[in-house]
């Protein structure tokens, strides 16, 4: 964890070393997501309300998912990348660390350049939680939402560590990354109750982003009645994290290099 | 395959937004339930020749290897040899990544019929001049790597008026305020949105015309563009 630290901070003062470079990639890439926002603002501002949510409720989807994602984009850019390393059998060379490979690979890149993606997330579910909280959502909803994006994070990661599992034996895996990361993630900004049932089975058992906000804000909202729902980001947090690392294992083993 | 399917997802997921929030009927817009459906799964169809090209078509590369001095020297115009050369990617798109997944939203959620068999006709010369346009605004894109080197700004730029102008996912009129009324009018509308109302029978055949005017505007700036970069290339590497 010590040495886990150490990178990161050495990342970090690496990205500021071209200051410009730095500010502006964090600006573009905050403004790139932002517009992923003004699409479903501008669907709110003719259409009031979608699904029974209003504008603020959706912001604080879409700023959960959002700061999620920035987050794995941040933290884990080479689980996100990991087709390369597949393709070139540039993982030959992690194998041989005295690493876990998942670690490894972990610690190998920290892309900061994503910060502008995980704050305008905040910014988002901060303006969400200003309009709720006027409008008598429960206090608690401030402290509560603000981890939301951490169990997000940890939701995603996993359904990118099976994904790079199943590239142990596909090798070709950024196609479907498209499929299992970024399609539901565009979910994730809407309530998933106006999808069909079989997208909502989708979304919340095999792909979970729909836990990472929709499910526990359902009932900080009021739209739903059991406060169990509060946990299930956590819990699935947990349950997604297990089955990944069990994923990653089993993909590893049945590793066959590209040959170099 | 794979990619169809992801895209089929994206598409599915905005008809079910659209179905959740669109009027069944309306006399006062066009866009109800059933027109939403139609207009994305065109968008999601059209956008493998209208948006899904590659970054800058590649000019950044040529640039970052030095091999832009080479292709420009050959006795071919650099600016025509790009678009043909794309022109050729842009068809495999079409036949390998657009048509299947039009199958696709054939057996699912249904492909919409042209307005007229007229509409029908028009929509091709409508979708090429979709296609030709987004073209050029990535080749610009691209040929800015001779002044900036790289082009990951000029392309996240680039991707955020598309998919905010382009009508993909939201028609380009529905847009608030003064966004509504100056966004049919831009180049990006000239990708997607015109072709898919053209198809629809949403708007009447003068919209081409639009078209063609940005093609030509387009054309002659790529050229000029061209131009100037010819008289400052500088080779990266040894």
């Amino acid at each position: 964890m010590a040495l886990y630290l150490r990178l990161l901070r050495a990342s970090f003062r690496a990205r500021l070393q071209y200051k410009w470079d730095f500010l502006v990639n964090t600006l573009m890439n905050g403004l790139l997501m932002a517009v992923d926002f003004l699409t479903v603002a501008a669907i709110v501002f003719r259409y009031p309300m979608i699904g029974g949510w209003n504008l603020y409720e959706i912001a604080l989807l879409a700023g959960a998912g959002g700061a999620a994602y920035g987050l794995v984009r941040i933290f884990a850019a080479e689980l996100y990348n990991f087709e390369k390393y597949l393709v070139t059998g540039e993982f030959d060379g992690l194998l041989v660390r005295p690493w876990p490979t998942l670690l490894a690979l972990l610690a190998r890149n920290f892309d900061f350049g994503r910060l502008g993606a995980a704050l305008q997330g905040y910014v988002i579910l901060g303006i969400g939680l200003k309009g709720v909280l006027a409008a008598g959502a429960p206090w608690w909803i401030l402290p509560y939402a603000l981890t939301l994006p951490l169990a997000g994070a940890v939701i995603m990661s996993a359904i990118i560590i099976v994904t790079d599992a199943i590239g142990f034996f596909i090798i070709r895996i950024d196609e479907l990354m498209i499929f299992t990361v970024n399609a539901p993630m565009t979910a994730t900004n809407y309530p998933t109750s106006i999808f069909p049932a079989w997208m909502r089975r989708l979304l919340t058992g095999v792909l979970p982003v729909a836990t990472i906000a929709y499910l526990p804000l359902s009932y900080a909202l009021g739209k739903a009645s059991s406060p169990l729902l509060l946990l299930v980001p956590f819990g699935t947090a947990a349950v997604a994290l297990l089955i990944s690392l069990g994923a990653w294992r089993w993909g590893e083993r049945h590793y066959q290099s590209t040959g170099n | 395959m794979i990619n169809n399917v992801a895209s089929a997802l994206f598409g599915f997921i905005y008809i079910a937004l659209w179905q959740a929030v669109a009027p069944a009927s309306s006399t006062s817009t066009p866009y109800t339930k059933a027109t939403m459906t139609g207009l994305i799964v065109l968008a999601q169809v059209l956008a493998w020749v209208a948006t899904f090209l590659p970054a800058g078509l590649g000019i950044q590369n040529m640039v970052r290897t030095g091999s832009i001095a080479l292709e420009m020297a050959r006795p071919v115009p650099f600016f025509p040899m790009i678009m043909v050369r794309e022109a050729g990617s842009v068809w495999y798109q079409a036949v390998f990544r657009a048509l299947p997944l039009a199958v696709l939203f054939a057996v699912t959620v249904g492909f919409p019929a042209p307005a007229s068999f007229i509409r029908l006709l028009l929509t091709a010369p409508s979708v090429l001049l979709g296609s030709y346009t987004a073209l050029m605004l990535v080749y610009l894109v691209g040929i800015s790597a001779l002044w900036t080197t790289e082009i990951r700004w000029a392309h996240s730029l680039y991707y955020t008026c598309a998919t905010l102008l382009s009508g993909g996912w939201i028609p380009a009129d529905l847009l608030p305020g003064w966004l509504g009324k100056v966004a049919p009018y831009s180049p990006f509308a000239s990708t997607l949105f015109h072709p898919m109302r053209i198809y629809l029978g949403l708007v009447g055949p003068w919209v081409i015309l639009l078209q063609v005017g940005w093609a030509v505007v387009l054309t002659l700036v790529c050229l000029a563009v061209t131009r100037k970069a010819m008289t400052r290339v500088s080779i990266q590497g040894g």
